[in-house]
């Protein structure tokens, strides 16, 4: 079945775990590189439907952050709701110090799950839209 | 609707060989509870400890924290839908043992989160510093999943707390305080003159150790609705949210939201406490949306004058937070939005993710981002290395002598958006 959002992660876990099924664009990098990937597809028009802040671990904590997005019909087509928030977001993330530069993995296995948990609970109502 | 609040008044807990309440002591047999909790056979451990206001005491990571409570009169029992029975409750009269608090840690995931000190700097930041804390440390058998260890060990502290409230069924209270909530006609006919103000609780509810229950109900699956403040007061929201220690609402918090507590004592006085309505935080945006336009339109149905409205958590809730306001100003009702900042170190950056003009009367539980310095402690409770790797914690934040140097997101509920702690800003 095809569905008119997309994923934007970059947790392997994710990708791995839904890569098949849905429209997944996985690739890997910090939580301020993705949302940068995100903001760029929202400046192509794509409207966000999860907020890019989702959590309450911090921007500095996770290393990250799963987003979905209905497709853009390009960039005459804004969205601005998406443009602010996704803005707001990155100056949300600016504000703090990455905190774990080497991160044992066993605590990013833990993160990558916390972030699969919050993607899958919007999963009903995204595929439901 | 009608509730009487009978207070056991704690000043100790022992443990002892008989778990009992007696002059103001609660004893417990440490027994009893490790006989309850390990009735859950995916719980491998358990370790129960006291922790008293003023002792070089650490708890870390806390999970929750809980007021036993029983039902002595009245419809339901305590947490129902989830210990107890699927029965309404808010009616009769509830026993607390007030002063005394189960505190559960244990390690979910390994950025675990949460410290309350007995003594020193970090005591001044949470209430539990102030209470006489049963601390419950459980440990999974192997292989456990988070999603089931999550569950394994709030159930272990609802159970403990439920025994314990039990112990409290036939003491005769120190004090009795009543509240009780009219329908909506018997409220306008009996304070005609007096502002109808309602309050809307914002509930955290966006995944694994993101998630607060409604008698039993996961909130993200809800739709925004009435509840009774009486019926808060008999568990019938609980938390299951263990992210964000500074501004998470324990079920601790619940029990005793501080915005009701208040409301009842302005009811009939400055203001008519019309009704309260909860709501949820979900991550996707239309369920933001779709919450906020209800919680506006209970507000609109009720005919209040003023709502005010709490948040929980960061980042995205500011979203909901920002929505709710708009929304009921929209549709002609002032309100009043507690939160909490993250204004940085320095407190100069913006404070919350989202913002509106008409948000324009806020309540603040102070910057998360403050860095405090709190000492080595004599004794640690749960497991402190952790604590690099906890919210507010940073890389190198556990010093060798012991000492910590964190931010104020760190503590259990420093910066409460329920007003539940003494941080402010005028």
């Amino acid at each position: 079945m095809a569905y008119n959002f997309k994923i934007m992660t970059n947790n392997e876990l994710v990708f791995e775990k839904y890569g098949n099924e849905y429209e997944v664009d996985y690739k890997p990098g910090t939580y301020e590189e993705l949302l940068l990937r995100v903001r760029t597809e929202v400046h192509n028009g794509a409207k966000l439907l999860t907020h890019p802040l989702s959590g309450s671990i911090k921007p500095n904590e996770t290393p990250f952050k799963t987003v979905y997005l209905k497709k853009g019909k390009g960039p005459l087509h804004l969205d601005f709701d998406s443009v602010e928030m996704i803005e707001n977001a990155i100056i949300t993330a600016k504000k703090f110090k990455i905190r774990f530069p080497v991160m044992p993995d066993y605590i990013r296995a833990d993160f990558a799950l916390i972030d699969l948990s919050l993607m899958e609970s919007a999963l009903p109502a995204a595929t439901q839209a | 609707m009608k509730l009487e609040l009978g207070y056991i008044k704690i000043s100790d807990i022992q443990l002892s060989n008989e778990s009992k309440v007696e002059n103001g002591v609660l004893y417990v047999n440490p027994e009893d509870i490790i006989n309850l909790i390990k009735e859950d056979e995916n719980i491998a451990t358990v370790a129960v400890d006291v922790a008293r206001p003023g002792e070089s005491v650490r708890i870390t990571p806390v999970k929750d924290v809980i007021e036993p409570r029983v039902k002595v009169e009245g419809p339901g029992s305590i947490f129902p839908g989830v210990i107890g029975k699927v029965n309404r409750v808010g009616e009769g009269r509830t026993h607390v043992l007030k002063g005394a608090a189960v505190v559960t840690t244990g390690r979910i995931v390994g950025f675990q989160e949460g410290i309350i000190d007995m003594s020193g700097e970090g005591a001044k930041y949470t209430p539990f510093s102030q209470t006489m804390n049963l601390v419950v440390t459980c440990e999974p058998v192997d292989g456990l999943r988070p999603h089931e260890h999550e569950k394994a060990i709030r159930f272990a502290g609802l159970k403990t707390a439920v025994f314990l409230g039990e112990l409290g069924r036939n003491v005769e209270p120190d004090e009795v305080e009543t509240f009780e909530t009219l329908n909506v006609k018997e409220g306008i006919e009996k304070y005609p003159n007096l502002p109808r103000v309602a309050y809307v609780q914002m509930l955290q509810s966006q995944g694994l150790m993101h998630d607060t229950y409604v008698y039993g109900v996961d909130a993200k699956r809800t739709l925004s609705t009435i509840i009774m403040p009486t019926e808060v007061m008999d568990g019938a929201i609980l938390s299951g949210n263990c992210v964000s220690s500074c501004d998470k609402n324990t079920t601790y918090h619940h029990l005793n939201n501080p915005v009701i507590a208040d409301l009842f004592k302005a009811h009939g006085k400055t203001l008519n406490f019309a009704g309260m309505i909860i709501t949820n935080e979900n991550v996707y945006l239309a369920d933001k949306e779709r919450s906020s336009d209800w919680a506006a339109k209970l507000c609109q149905y009720l005919g209040v004058d003023g709502a005010i409205v709490s948040q929980e958590g960061f980042g995205n809730p500011d979203t909901d937070l920002i929505m709710n306001a708009k929304k009921i100003e929209t549709v002609g009702v002032k309100t009043v939005i507690i939160t909490d900042e993250y204004a940085g170190r320095d407190g100069k950056s913006q404070s919350l993710a989202d913002a509106d003009p008409l948000a324009n009367a806020v309540v603040t539980g102070g910057n998360a981002n403050m860095v405090i310095h709190l000492p080595k402690m004599d004794k640690v409770i749960g497991h402190i290395n952790f604590v690099d790797t906890i919210a507010g914690g940073f890389d190198g934040s556990l010093h060798e002598d012991g000492t910590i140097e964190a931010e104020l997101q760190i503590i259990t509920g420093a910066t409460n958006e329920l007003g539940f702690n003494k941080l402010s800003a005028r």
